[in-house]
């Protein structure tokens, strides 16, 4: 009963210290509100069931961020998502929903940079938005720091284009 | 038409090493500008100020290229703005963030004792990390230079 108990505590610290982060993540590649709860849901879900154990923090955060962004690539390559979801006509009021833990200036910028394709978009939105190293961003995202340096440079340039052109 | 054998190319019309000479006073041309561009600070033939330059000069921001692929920039001390060590302050411990994708850094402001000092973090698309310290009685409120300009803003939006 007791190790319920503490199992119970242990997954709802969890959800407490990730789930906001999570789901700015998610939000990033889902672009709505209803998806992107799915992906973190799933996530932890995942988690749980995998019973890992946790070698450290920044593991278990990395494992996170990993997951997620996998569900959401997995759900964006789905035939059923791509034929009955349409986000792109409201993506500046669903910009709103991304609640960033400070002020933004611009939002102009974070509409452009969720429209960017996905290996631009996560370490872009990693590295401005939740701040991470790109030594960080490579563990993530299981890739090498020179190839994360190489996107953040394109996906920047992208950015800037569109915003320049006003499309993706 | 027959081939006729050249011994000499200064014996044949319209070729009196002329070619040559126009190269030398070509390199003669370009050596020259450079030194000018070199003396005059980066001025163009037209004598305009270059971009980079202006930038240096307006933001304290030191770019060093400016196409795609070799962009580097590092701050310019000021008498205020001295470099510390980095402390890996996170967005949720500043007091204000400023975020430049389409220039690719970031900066991390906190107030420090009162506001008197502030704490200025920068990171850069590269990678690199940079701290500052700027001690706000040194500061011009019409300061251009970007760390500067950034710890007022810092301070500012305590108010």
């Amino acid at each position: 009963m007791e190790q319920k108990l503490a199992k119970e505590q242990r997954w709802n610290d969890l959800a407490e210290e990730y789930q906001t982060m999570l789901y700015r993540i998610a939000f990033s590649n889902m672009k709505n509100r209803a998806d992107a709860e799915d992906a973190v849901q799933e996530a932890f879900l995942r988690y749980m069931k995998d019973e890992k154990p946790i070698q450290n923090k920044e593991h278990e955060k990395a494992w996170l961020i990993r997951t997620t962004i996998n569900i959401c690539i997995d759900v964006l390559k789905s035939s059923w998502y791509r034929k009955t979801v349409a986000w792109d006509e409201s993506l500046p009021l669903a910009v709103q929903n991304v609640y960033l833990p400070y002020q933004i200036k611009d939002d102009k910028t974070l509409e452009a940079v969720l429209k960017l394709p996905v290996h631009y978009r996560n370490p872009i939105y990693l590295f401005y938005y939740e701040d991470y190293s790109i030594h960080e961003i490579a563990g993530v995202l299981n890739e090498k720091e020179a190839t994360i340096k190489t996107r953040l440079r394109r996906g920047r340039e992208e950015v800037k284009r569109i915003l320049t052109e006003g499309r993706p | 038409m027959s081939i006729q054998e050249v011994s000499g190319k200064k014996n044949i019309a319209g070729y009196q090493g002329t070619k040559k000479s126009v190269r030398a006073d070509g390199f003669q041309e370009s050596l020259m500008q450079n030194l000018k561009y070199q003396d005059h600070g980066r001025k163009d033939v037209s004598g305009e100020e270059t971009l980079t330059r202006k930038v240096e000069e307006q933001t304290g921001v030191k770019v060093i290229g400016t196409r795609s692929g070799i962009r580097v920039a590092s701050v310019t001390l000021t008498e205020a703005a001295q470099t510390v060590e980095v402390r890996h302050m996170s967005y949720e411990e500043s007091d204000h963030i400023e975020i430049a994708v389409v220039d690719g850094y970031t900066l991390k402001g906190k107030r420090v004792d009162e506001g008197t000092q502030v704490y200025v973090e920068a990171k850069y698309e590269d990678g690199r990390l940079e701290a500052y310290q700027v001690d706000m009685a040194k500061v011009s409120e019409q300061t251009e230079h970007k760390i500067e300009r950034f710890a007022l803003e810092t301070v500012g939006s305590a108010l």
